[in-house]
């Protein structure tokens, strides 16, 4: 019941954000169009990559645009449904937290969702895109949605545990966009072209990759059941250390008093 | 029954600044921490059905206090009980059974109608959805806000607005509402019309009022018992009509005499203000009698006279000050 409920409030808020960006609606499309024009960019940098190069770490331009389609879809999927996750920073430090504490749901669940980023929906596109252009196979477009999920679900609960030391320090959030930004950066890259030292640290403090990486290889390239079911259970093990980090800092929570209203 | 239950509660908001070196310089590293108690041990309860105004100064304390008692915050010590639940542990099992409005912050999203953020608000409280019409249709009529509910609230008058917030608070039939000033920035018209509908909250569907404002009118009207804090700790705990009673104690008079006469102050009364032959005196009924005051002039001599009591808002003014015992 309280899964049902809370998947109905994260539908209700995304519905609510979109439905109030589409006041708007030549900034919506716009947004969208331009997401996906900025990413299809990239298509032509690695396309005249592999013009000089046959493959990097094993992987060709299929299989790095793969990863590409996933990291982009989870990057998308989690801006578009957990947006929120990216203000905490500000709501805490603003002590703005306070309307969501009054609410029956779960604070984290709540603040990350009450924002939708909607470019983020042209980043889901963009995953689809890139099928397209390397001619997937028909599954290939089904298997899109659990890795984007499984993907945008990692990408989310490392931000926020790491944000989650802004309860604590001035400017905790710093570590949290540098870690971010590792994740996102090395998550384009095949994996073979790390050293073991970067690996291990990609598979534990730094996830990226159980964000592209794995689900790009045992989702789609290799079928593997214990790799996928492997990905879903480090995924659960990331929510569950950001929702524990962030409401051991709730503690340290101390409000304000800014007038202020939800925009 | 008790709905609140507080014990010795204290909140204190610990902060760290640089040491200042013997040379006056700042220190790189070392920090000393400041403490400060924000709340300091109060203990009170609240009666089921009660409309209780809890008020001070700015700083006093207040909103610490209501936000502890709505799981914003984590007390530092002491012990909470609101309908018999902790609100730092049972803050989502609390949050379905009470209601907050707060004055300075609001929980609607203003580019959206009220009517879509009531919907929004019955999903983040999990009422079906036949229900939560029915709700909202009751709600709409008692706080007469059918004509403006599908207008976006951003296009809203304030006092709309707040009308709005309040039936959002309401949707899930909480049985205990927090208003931290409510009544802050609106007209009197507003102010009066808000006050209307907390007081049928409160006598009609018997839901317990716990009221923050500064506004003395708000808590005249709305409140039947008062607690005044100051300085993290509760200063008077009364009725309003004790309070009202025990300190109303001082009287102001306003005479209009046939000729300037040149009145003497006695102990217990103080002319405030004097022009040709009209006089404002405070009378402390405490140290004398109005007989006193009239035997300061001639009866003859009286043209007009005015008795009033000295506004709530100054007592209280007082009590802050701690003039008052």
């Amino acid at each position: 019941m309280a899964v049902k409920n809370n998947l109905k409030m994260i539908f209700s808020y995304f519905r609510l954000n979109v439905k109030k960006e589409w006041k708007y609606k030549t900034s919506f499309f716009m947004q969208i169009a331009m997401m996906i024009l900025n990413d299809l960019f990239f298509i032509i940098q690695w396309y005249i990559i592999f013009q000089l190069v046959d493959n990097i770490g094993g992987y060709g331009f299929n299989e790095t645009m793969l990863l590409w389609a996933i990291a982009a879809g989870g990057f998308g999927f989690s801006h578009a449904f957990f947006g929120g996750a990216w203000n905490i920073k500000d709501i805490v430090y603003d002590g703005k937290l306070d309307v969501f504490l009054t609410q029956p749901k779960s604070v984290l669940l709540n603040v990350s969702c009450s924002s939708t980023d909607i470019s983020a929906i042209g980043d889901m596109i963009y995953a689809y895109v890139v099928l397209i252009i390397i001619g997937a196979p028909w599954h290939w477009y089904l298997l899109m949605i659990p890795a984007m999920i499984i993907a945008g679900l990692i990408y989310v609960s490392v931000y926020v545990t790491y944000v989650g030391l802004c309860f604590y320090m001035k400017q905790g959030d710093a570590i949290a966009k540098s870690i971010e930004g590792t994740v996102n950066k090395a998550a384009n890259y095949p994996p073979h072209i790390f050293n073991y030292v970067v690996k291990g640290l990609f598979l534990t403090l730094i996830p990226t990759f159980f964000y592209t990486f794995i689900p790009a290889q045992y989702f789609f390239i290799t079928f593997n059941i214990w790799w996928v079911l492997g990905a879903v259970a480090v995924t659960a093990l990331w929510i569950a250390i950001a929702f524990a980090t962030f409401n051991h800092g709730l503690k340290k929570y101390n409000s304000g008093n800014l007038m202020g209203g939800r925009l | 029954m008790k709905v609140i239950e507080v014990n010795n509660l204290k909140k204190e908001f610990v902060s760290k600044k640089r040491i200042t070196k013997p040379n006056g310089k700042k220190s790189l590293f070392k920090r000393e921490k400041c403490v400060k108690n924000a709340v300091d041990g109060i203990s009170f309860s609240v009666e089921e059905g009660e409309a209780l105004a809890f008020i001070g100064p700015n700083g006093a304390g207040k909103s610490t206090t209501i936000k502890m008692l709505t799981g914003i915050l984590y007390p530092t010590s002491g012990d909470i009980k609101v309908l018999g639940l902790n609100p730092s542990k049972d803050r989502i099992k609390l949050s379905y059974q009470i209601g907050s409005v707060f004055g300075q912050k609001e929980q609607l999203w203003v580019h959206l109608s009220a009517m879509e953020n009531f919907k929004f608000f019955g999903s983040i409280y999990d009422i079906k959805k036949d229900k939560l019409e029915k709700r909202i249709d009751e709600l709409a009529s008692i706080f007469e806000i059918k004509e403006f509910i599908n207008q976006p609230v951003k296009s809203l008058s304030l006092g709309q607005r707040m009308k709005c917030e309040m039936v959002a608070s309401l949707l899930h039939e909480p049985k205990m509402l927090f208003f931290d000033e409510p009544t802050i920035g609106l007209d009197p018209i507003a102010k009066e019309t808000l006050r209307k509908l907390i007081k049928k909250i409160n006598r009609e569907l018997g839901t317990t009022i716990f009221f923050t404002s500064h506004d003395v009118g708000d808590i005249e009207e709305v409140c039947k018992r008062v607690i005044i804090i100051n300085d993290g700790k509760i200063v008077l705990d009364d009725s309003m009509r004790n309070l009202k009673y025990h300190h109303l104690n001082k009287k102001l008079v306003e005479v209009n005499l046939k000729k300037d006469v040149k009145l003497k102050e006695k102990d217990g009364i103080k002319v405030l203000k004097s022009k040709d032959t009209l006089y404002k005196i405070e009378v402390d009924m405490n140290k004398t009698t109005m007989d006193e005051l009239m035997s300061l002039f001639k009866a003859d001599d009286l043209q007009d006279i005015t008795i009033s009591s000295e506004p709530l808002e100054e007592i209280i003014k007082d009590i802050y000050r701690g003039k008052d015992e």
